[in-house]
């Protein structure tokens, strides 16, 4: 990112956005191979846009495509048909070459911290890797730990000796530290409990769009998804279903799906309503 | 009359030179026909009150205090005689369904195994007797279901799998560990709605450990609030959520982010 890049004013921002924005997918599809032969389409003509400073949502239940989508987006998966562009360049599956530098403004934070890190390096070591990917030298491992609020001498300590929690914030370190314009969570907050939950997503947000970055935020429970995007993309059965403004999906839903799902959630309202 | 009263319980586990208190002088009671929730973050020690009940603490553990289960004490139980007692008349389904299931033993053989095991049931009628319960906890074809492999089955499914072997054996107690948290909002409903029909038709006496607000305030009928081993707060489901009056509760129903429909 140049500097200019940096202080945009907002009428600037929202100009350029609706020109070029800065992750396209143009109806892209992924299938899987089954085992005794036949396709599985997982994801199914997909189109979507991501604008600069904007966070996504991205909702549906669990089979519908949503991870396969996020590992599109980052290279992990091949398109079976479709185009995906970041930043002007096309996003190309990751191959045996080395990635092509500019691919590098997507960063993933996986659903599973527990697996995501490494046990056998320290934290410093890990958040080094990351930060070299950086040029703009914008953060160190002291600021990275301190912006995801843990101690500075968790920098000497291993994996096993944090929390659930605890890891999947050193993970959304690393992947900050790599300086992302997109960020992309794949459940980030699906193996944590409910309380750290929102904290865990609100962090991400605020980290995020404070780094100039955008987010993709996948997850299957939409009351947090409510609370950090501005816009929410509904997935059925591979398939993007309904795109709007946060507000708009919960107070006037188009799509019977979305409707279905919002019913589903149990209100937090102590009359022992069994939600569907 | 309670069917369980648990009374000043304590735990605590010693490993090595360590020792940590799990349990501190916990008390609550456990009602027929009614749903006990309770609630906290992890390490609150809510998995391990349902364990105890069990007699499933874990290795190095020293419980103290009172569980009364119909007029029987649990605590200090010989190992024999809870054996007896669960699977049978205490029962339990676990968080992770997947886990939960032998992979390679078929659904029919580990659902009717407690009741071959217990009730000394010949196998033929056992299988009969699964059919009818996994009709009762709604799994598709149950007929054909005994027959199939846990892999055969999604994560909902196995759910309904896994509570129709909790009470095949009739029993008088269930502990539910996070029954729905490795499931999908729109599945998590079914599954809520199957534990209260549960719950009401045989007059279970059920303990739901979850961390997920939403889900005791649809289903439970009483909530215990737990913090770090101690029961900080007890009362009946609508004054708990909406008016709570410990901090501790408070802030965990605030910290949710569709709480804002409770204030």
């Amino acid at each position: 990112m140049t500097s200019t890049d940096d202080t945009p004013t907002e009428a600037d921002e929202k100009h350029r956005s609706a020109e070029t924005p800065l992750l396209a997918l143009d109806s892209v599809s992924c299938e899987y191979k089954l085992d005794g032969g036949g396709r599985f389409r997982a994801v199914d003509g997909v189109s979507l846009q991501l604008g600069r400073s904007e966070v996504l949502g991205l909702v549906g239940e669990s089979g519908c495509g949503k991870s396969t989508l996020a590992k599109l987006i980052c290279g992990l998966e091949k398109p079976a048909g479709g185009q995906i562009s970041f930043d002007g360049s096309p996003v190309r599956a990751l191959g045996l070459k080395k990635r092509d530098t500019r691919l590098l403004g997507i960063q993933m934070v996986f659903q599973n911290p527990y697996a995501s890190l490494n046990p056998r390096r320290r934290i410093r070591d890990q958040l080094e890797d990351a930060l070299a990917l950086d040029p703009s030298g914008r953060w160190s491992v002291e600021s990275l730990l301190d912006a995801v609020d843990l101690p500075s001498d968790a920098a000497q300590r291993y994996s096993h000796s944090f929390s659930g929690g605890q890891r999947q914030r050193i993970a959304i370190a690393r992947a900050l530290a790599a300086g992302p314009k997109v960020l992309v969570g794949d459940e980030p907050i699906a193996s944590l409990d409910a309380f750290l939950q929102a904290r865990i997503a609100r962090m991400m947000r605020d980290l995020a769009i404070k780094s100039g970055a955008s987010m993709i935020f996948i997850s299957h429970d939409l009351s947090v998804v409510r609370d950090i995007a501005d816009r929410v993309a509904v997935m059925e059965a591979g398939r993007i279903v309904e795109v709007a403004p946060t507000d708009q999906i919960w107070d006037s839903p188009q799509h019977p799906y979305t409707t279905k799902l919002l019913a589903a959630i149990p209100q937090v309202d102590g009359k022992g309503i069994i939600p569907g | 009359m309670s069917m369980i009263s648990i009374n000043g319980l304590n735990l605590s586990v010693t490993t090595g030179k360590t020792t940590a208190h799990i349990l501190k002088d916990v008390s609550f009671d456990l009602e027929a026909g009614r749903i006990t929730g309770v609630a906290g973050a992890s390490g609150s020690g809510k998995t391990q009150t349902g364990l105890a009940i069990m007699g499933l603490s874990p290795a190095g553990a020293e419980l103290s205090g009172s569980i009364d289960f119909d007029g029987v004490e649990l605590v200090g139980m010989p190992a024999k005689q809870h054996n007896r007692l669960r699977g049978v008349q205490l029962s339990m389904v676990f968080q992770d369904p997947a886990s939960a299931f032998h992979p390679m033993l078929t659904v029919g053989d580990q659902i009717t195994d407690h009741l071959r095991h217990h009730q000394k049931m010949p196998k033929k009628k056992a299988l009969a007797k699964a059919v009818d319960i996994l009709g009762r906890t709604k799994v598709p074809h149950p007929d054909e279901a005994i027959h199939k492999y846990p892999h055969q089955f999604s994560g909902g499914q196995l759910q309904r799998i896994a509570f129709a072997s909790a009470i095949i054996c009739d029993p008088k107690v269930l502990i539910a560990d996070e029954p729905t948290t490795a499931l999908d909002v729109t599945v998590q409903a079914g599954i809520l709605r199957l534990l209260r029909e549960l719950c009401d038709d045989l007059d279970l006496a059920v303990l739901l450990v979850t961390h997920d607000f939403g889900v005791l305030s649809s289903v439970a009928d009483t909530i215990v609030v737990m913090q770090n081993g101690v029961v900080v707060e007890t009362g009946d489901r609508e004054t708990v959520i909406t008016a709570p009056e410990h901090e501790y509760t408070r802030s965990l129903i605030e910290s949710l982010p569709g709480a804002e429909v409770a204030r």
